[in-house]
């Protein structure tokens, strides 16, 4: 925006000393004609104004632990030093509009757990069937649950970090492919259906390697009225995945994964009332995983204090199918996650467009598994508690 | 004496409210046949319908942030404060889904363009207005 301006005041200038130095010329054009010719050229700088749009976000964010022996295995590995890179983020995003019909949107993003490096998070150009229905061409994220599409922008989100239960089960979620959005009423609710078909591979600490992601179909349903939103979710994908706990899991090219999830959202300006259900099922020696969190907050003017409960549990014990030979409770461990997260959270809203958040969170209820954590480096203690400040901007 | 000393300061208490609180109007071209309630102004300025209900290409113009008139309309008309606001656009802007509307300065901006353009629907504060636009509901 501010480079658009300086770019237009000084192409004005410069078509200003042009005009200066015609009316010093012989044969020089009129006045009226170069105000003219200035008119229109202002008119044409302010289409593309109208065409280009920038956004941005940023995340400044700190956090730290209490546990040395524990590193978390999302967040980009959070320990008990103070870190003030692994929560932080920004992005810039262009949004092109072609013409009536076709709008392409680019929003490169940069994490500080990655180093900075840039990446494309959404690039895809949409084309707009009609006023219902829009397909998009191109890289966009999955909206596996309530909050995956804009999980990297902290100020559209009441916490620093989503529940890890629920959002850090799932890996990336960038794909490539085609999506589809399609919107309707149904009564008094605004509905929007939402499709997308798309294929992704990405490095996960998790299972120690690259995981393929093909075939990936994803389906929500979102509706809206009044102060509620409410959402169903179902996504099916055939995962290549590497072998496991040091190969006594061997490689499975053709895993079926499947989430089902359903969330729902009560904001009436004062109260904000969000809860989420996820169930991850993976066939074989993975486990199959139950999430869920209820989050509560209530705004007094531009402070709002937040609390959220967060469990993870795994779903198929005793009942997992082993390509391979059984290893009994040490593969366990390195492949069931387990725990409870108790949140406590203020969202200080300092300006429209600036948040300043603070929280503190109560990790617990291992049940002797390694829970969120790297399998090397599990808590030492029954539980384990989180610090996090941040300072989150849109733009 | 007293009393009316009293009913003075109630009086101008009450100008100084509606001075702060001003009644903004909903306005559209004066050839803009369409009837609009609260709620469908509302689904145009959330950029949940490009229509109006008679079928024309809407495009709304909302005022720039911390103005009396923006703050008095979106309390009243789609029911978000400006930070309530400020997130719904920023889920909406960074999922690639859309973009707020177009932000003039003023009154006077609102009306040029209003009264220009048969797509476009705005607001100002009810004194601002006069015959060159229609006025297609108030509020609060």
């Amino acid at each position: 925006m501010i480079q658009n301006k300086l770019f237009r005041f000084s192409a004005t200038a410069a078509l200003a000393s042009t005009a200066f130095a015609f009316v010093y010329a012989d044969n020089s054009p009129s006045y009226q004609e170069l105000q003219s010719r200035l008119d229109s050229l202002e008119n044409r700088l302010d289409d593309t104004e109208s065409n280009l749009k920038i956004n941005g976000f940023f995340s400044a964010s700190f956090a730290t632990h209490d546990d040395d022996m524990a590193v978390t295995d999302s967040w980009g590995g959070l320990s008990d030093k103070n870190d003030f890179r692994s929560l932080s983020n920004l992005g810039i995003q262009m949004t092109y509009t072609i013409n009536d019909y076709m709008t392409m949107v680019t929003q490169l993003a940069a994490r500080g757990h990655e180093d900075w490096d840039v990446e494309a998070e959404w690039a895809f150009v949409a084309y707009e069937v009609s006023d219902a229905l829009t397909l998009r061409f191109g890289r966009q994220k999955a909206p596996l649950y309530l909050l995956s599409e804009y999980i990297e922008v902290g100020y559209a989100m009441p916490w620093i970090t989503a529940p890890d239960e629920v959002y850090g089960i799932t890996g990336d979620s960038t794909y490539d492919g085609i999506g589809a959005l399609y919107t309707f009423s149904i009564g008094d609710w605004d509905t929007t259906l939402q499709a997308l078909l798309a294929n992704n591979s990405f490095f996960s600490a998790n299972v120690g390697g690259t995981v393929d992601l093909n075939d990936f179909v994803t389906v929500s349903l979102t509706g809206e009225y009044d102060s509620w939103t409410l959402r169903a979710g179902y996504s099916l994908v055939s995962g290549d995945i590497p072998a496991l706990a040091g190969g006594a899991v061997p490689a499975n090219p053709e895993t079926d994964i499947s989430y089902v999830s359903l969330g729902a959202k009560y904001d009436d300006g004062e109260w904000l009332v969000m809860s989420e259900m996820v169930e991850l099922s993976i066939d074989g020696a993975m486990a199959d995983v139950k999430s869920s969190y209820l989050m509560v907050g209530y705004r007094f003017g531009d402070l709002m204090p937040h609390f959220t409960w967060s469990k993870m549990q795994n779903n198929d014990a005793g009942d997992r199918d082993f390509a391979g030979p059984v290893v009994g409770p040490m593969l366990d461990a390195a492949l069931v996650e387990e725990q409870t997260t108790y949140t406590v959270g203020v969202r200080w809203d300092l300006m429209p467009g600036t948040a300043a958040k603070f929280e503190v969170s109560h990790i617990t209820d291992f049940e002797g598994t390694k829970g969120q954590f790297v399998a090397t480096a599990q808590p030492s203690h029954s539980s384990l508690d989180i610090i996090k400040f941040s300072l989150d901007s849109v733009f | 004496m007293k009393s009316g000393l009293k009913k003075i300061a109630i009086g101008a208490l009450l100008t100084l409210s509606t001075g702060v609180w001003a009644e903004v109007s909903v306005i559209a071209h004066p050839s803009n046949g369409a009837s609009l309630d609260a709620k469908s102004v509302s689904k145009i300025f959330l950029g949940k319908s490009k229509k109006f209900p008679g079928g024309g290409a809407a495009v709304p113009i909302d005022q720039a942030e911390g103005s009396a008139a923006r703050d008095e309309f979106h309390t009243n008309v789609t029911n978000k404060k400006s930070s309530q606001l400020k997130s719904y656009w920023s889920r909406i802007v960074f999922t690639g889904k859309g973009q707020p509307p177009k932000e003039v300065a003023s009154d006077a901006e609102v009306m040029a363009l209003v009264a220009k353009n048969p797509s476009m629907i705005g607001y100002v504060n009810s004194s601002s207005v006069n015959g060159s636009v229609k006025v297609i509901l108030t509020a609060p």
